[in-house]
């Protein structure tokens, strides 16, 4: 990663476990990663419009089941 | 598209009893009543109404010329315009009036048409007691008071 | 260790700005080295504020300094040309950049235009390279471009200053604003659906759950009743069978019953041939009444004496319009087209014409038939329809009479029974009714039987209950993605700075061996080990060594841009900073004041023997400018003058500038 600064790798496993923890896949933690990535060399990477798709990518890659909501619920 | 009659939505379920192979016949007798009483719904009133056909089924397809006339001539009695202005006459008609539709009518002209259907129904529903069972009982009933109606609105 | 990144600055030029006049290069020679530091000296009132947010802006491509203070503030004083320039050269990884600002204070604007050696020349706007958008922003600039509180800041127990830089350098900050974009998202999915709290989402469900357990009951009652009703008229149909089978048995009976049945059967199809007739006619409005027929008889003559539909066409007059002559020979000219055109306004088009004649034929012919007889002819069809039903009722009555002459027991009790059965048929059937109905006049959903009423009251809750579970989906989800970003920076923020620890405990290790002070940990500031003891001065230099660390472990190599570094350090001090700054970045460029020369200066001459001297000030007072024409290099412009000579800059003393 050493065009992606040094302490990418280190962000990358925090991500990648603390999603593990919240039971969200891997591809939630892959697509904020993308959104990180694109972040290190482009100002624009929180423009209104990059910030409207990749929100939106992140929420369609999340899927709570019934129970899951039943469960919210239920705290 | 084309512009499609509109009946009471209730009363659908009023003449429900009675049979009719095709909703026209709700539609034709509520309309005789209301150009018999002269009487019209008032727009706010027409949302309940839902649309049905854009053209006259038969037996009233053959018969379409009578009805538009007693319409039209309803109408313009309705509006105060005399027979004899030739010139709001003429406005009249082409306001009502195209060769364009399936029912010579033109989007004013069906909802004008419209209009006296629901206020006929309101008629309907008041002066019967209860919804109509059986056609022979309905029929006697309603020329009696198309005769009652026509008696005193002339 | 990280590929290295390089900026240096070159050199830069003012022109027309409230700063003097000048053009100041940090070159080493003829190639692209830069003096490893440069002193710029200022006394107070040359515009040092001013040039401090120049270069700000020209390093960071953000104009919000500019543009609060108003653009016009920048404009020398007393010049009468609108515009002014600030030209910055840099070194980028070994190409030329260059940032221009162009200030145009008639329209009371500012532009960049940047030009790179590796690009496509020079470009409006700015344009850096994409490598240097990293550091060239304005997040980031102000931790290579600072006045020398920023060091001790890093210090400081609620100035969170240490966060900040390592957000920005390590992209933790990116992660943050990822967490808030994404919040922000979440609240505005969950204002769209109407509906957030917790109590409207189970209301809504218990809404929808109240309405399908309604609908399905009233179809379970409605299959209950249909199969009673089912079950009733088998029933019905098996005692008729069975009373008829009786009838049967009883000759005498029997034959009575059955001529009469006949002639029930007989009036029955003569009633649908009577309602056929009726209906037939009823349906045509000039049967209906004769008041009717004369109305649309009116209409049509109405229409004939207003010689409606015109015999000629409207059409007619648009064609003769395009004549040479009209019909009575006269020739077609301007009036003559007016008066037509007149005309064919008023008449109406072919097809029209068309439908009105067909209208007009619905008229009858007095002579084929009177329209009184059609509802003549009506009323006598509904006469006889009248008569037949008595007729019908009579007989049928009749019938009803014979059998209960039938005095056997059995027969009567299933006579009876029969009897009960069609009054239950007729309950049943009443009952049906109301939920096979179109309206239901309940108030409220559970009291409601039309199953038409309850399944579009469904699909309505439905539709309310799934947006507001969908609003319970983004809460959920709102809630996973915070907590999935917080541990995750958490984590990643423990890790990074205890990495920046080691490195930056190692780097003063390098710098000041002989210094014992190191970091404990680093939280919203730096947390220093045994700092019983240890000096202002020592501390500032763990910042500094904090600092550059942090830049070189990510393989940045920028210019340090300081505004009195040792400033605010007591005079005895100050010699730590001196020993430590040429250790910290390739290039150190301090803008200075006379009194900061006494301690840090001296020095850091100790220490460094590539320093660039360099005096800038107003040429307003002559016996200076006289003394600066003797220095080693000078340059002077229309309102000052820029002396690189280290014994004028030893000695000049300006204590105030006179604008």
């Amino acid at each position: 990663m050493s065009n992606q600064g040094k302490y990418y790798d280190t962000i990358e496993k925090s991500i990648k476990r603390a999603a593990k923890q919240c039971d969200i896949s891997e591809d939630t933690a892959d697509i904020i990663l993308a959104w990180l990535e694109f972040a290190y060399n482009n100002p624009s990477a929180f423009d209104p419009s990059v910030v409207l798709t990749r929100t939106s990518l992140i929420d369609d890659s999340i899927n709570i089941s019934e129970v899951e909501l039943d469960l919210e619920n239920a705290d | 598209m084309a512009d499609r009659f509109h009946a009471p939505v209730e009363s659908r379920d009023w003449f429900k009893k009675l049979g009719f192979s095709i909703r026209m016949y709700d539609y034709y007798f509520c309309l005789m009543i209301g150009l018999a009483k002269k009487r019209k719904a008032p727009d706010d009133e027409m949302v309940n109404s839902e649309e049905f056909v854009e053209y006259f089924p038969e037996p009233f397809g053959s018969g379409k010329s009578k009805i538009i006339s007693l319409f039209l001539e309803t109408e313009l009695s309705l509006l105060g315009i005399d027979l004899s202005n030739r010139k709001t006459v003429q406005k009249l008609l082409m306001e009502y009036i195209t060769p364009n539709s399936l029912t010579w009518l033109t989007k004013k002209g069906i909802s004008e048409m419209d209009k006296y259907c629901a206020g006929g129904f309101e008629i309907l529903r008041d002066e019967f007691d209860d919804r109509p069972a059986s056609k022979y009982a309905f029929f006697l009933n309603f020329e009696r008071l198309i005769s009652e109606a026509l008696a005193t609105t002339v | 260790m990280q590929t290295r990144t390089s900026l240096n600055i070159l050199g830069w030029k003012s022109n027309n700005l409230r700063c003097p006049d000048h053009s100041v290069s940090f070159r080493k020679g003829e190639d692209n080295d830069s003096h490893r530091i440069t002193l710029l000296q200022m006394p107070n009132g040359t515009g040092k504020t001013t040039l401090w947010k120049l270069l700000r802006t020209a390093l960071s491509g953000d104009k919000t300094e500019l543009q609060e203070d108003g653009i016009i503030e920048f404009k020398r004083k007393g010049s009468k040309d609108d515009l002014g320039s600030f030209d910055v050269s840099l070194l980028f990884n070994g190409a030329m950049l260059s940032i221009e600002i162009d200030f145009d204070f008639d329209s009371g604007t500012v532009d960049f235009w940047t030009t790179y050696s590796k690009g496509k020349g020079r470009v409006q706007g700015f344009h850096p390279p994409i490598e240097a958008m990293r550091f060239l922003n304005n997040n980031f600039a102000r931790f290579f471009i600072f006045d020398g509180e920023l060091a001790s800041n890093f210090l400081r127990k609620d100035s969170g200053k240490t966060r900040e830089v390592i957000d920005v350098i390590s992209q933790l900050g990116d992660l943050n604003n990822i967490n808030k974009f994404l919040s922000k998202y979440y609240e505005a999915c969950i204002d769209n659906c109407g509906v957030s709290t917790l109590q409207g989402f189970n209301r809504r469900k218990s809404a929808y759950q109240e309405a399908k357990d309604t609908l399905n009951r009233r179809k379970k009652e409605l299959e209950k009743l249909e199969s009673d009703e089912k079950f009733t008229e088998d029933s019905l149909e098996e005692l008729t069978t069975r009373a008829d089978d009786y009838i049967q048995t009883q000759k005498g009976i029997r034959e009575g019953i059955e001529g009469l049945e006949k002639e029930l059967r007989n009036l029955d199809a003569e009633y649908k041939d009577l309602e056929n007739r009726a209906l037939n006619l009823i349906t045509q409005p000039d049967a209906l009444s004769k008041h009717f027929a004369e109305g649309i008889t009116k209409f049509s003559d109405s229409l004939d004496k207003l010689k409606l539909p015109e015999n000629v066409a409207r059409e007619f007059f648009v064609e003769l319009r395009d004549e040479d002559n009209c019909i009575c020979g006269r020739p077609m000219d301007k009036e003559a087209q007016r008066e037509i055109k007149e005309q064919e306004t008023k008449l109406l088009g072919s097809e029209i014409i068309t439908v009105l004649n067909q209208l007009k034929s619905s008229k009858l012919p007095p002579e084929i038939q009177k329209f009184e007889d059609k509802n003549q002819e009506l009323k006598a069809v509904l006469g006889k329809i009248k008569e037949n039903d008595v007729a019908r009722r009579n007989c049928a009555t009749e019938i009803e009479m014979k059998k209960n002459t039938i005095d056997d027991e059995n027969y009567v009790a299933l006579i009876e029974k029969k009897r009960n059965l069609e009054i239950k048929s007729e309950e049943i059937s009443i009952a049906i009714e109301k939920y096979r109905a179109i309206n239901d006049p309940a108030k409220n959903i559970k009291s409601t039987f039309s199953i038409q009423v309850l399944e579009k009251e469904l699909k309505k809750r439905e539709k309310e209950y799934l947006k507001s579970k969908e609003a319970q989906a983004f809460q959920v989800k709102s809630q996973l993605t915070k907590k999935l970003l917080k541990n995750a920076y958490q984590e990643a923020q423990r890790t990074i700075c205890s990495q920046i620890t080691k490195d930056t405990n190692a780097r003063i290790e390098q710098v000041m061996p002989y210094n014992s002070i190191r970091i404990a940990g680093i939280e919203s500031y730096l947390h220093l080990e045994g700092q019983k003891g240890s000096s202002e001065g020592e501390k500032l230099s763990i910042a500094y060594a904090f600092l550059t660390s942090l830049f070189h472990e990510c393989g940045y190599y920028l210019p340090f841009i300081v505004d009195s570094p040792a400033n605010p350090i007591d005079l005895e001090k100050r010699g730590k900073i001196a020993e430590l700054v040429p250790k910290l970045a390739d290039q150190f460029i301090a803008f200075t004041i006379s009194s900061e020369r006494s301690g840090f200066l001296d020095a850091l001459e100790k220490n460094e023997s590539d320093i660039q001297y360099l005096t800038l000030f107003r040429n307003n007072i002559p016996s200076i400018v006289e003394k600066a024409k003797h220095a080693k290099a000078y340059k002077e412009t229309g309102n000052g003058m820029l002396v690189e000579d280290k014994s004028f800059f030893w000695d000049f003393q300006i204590q105030k500038e006179e604008d």
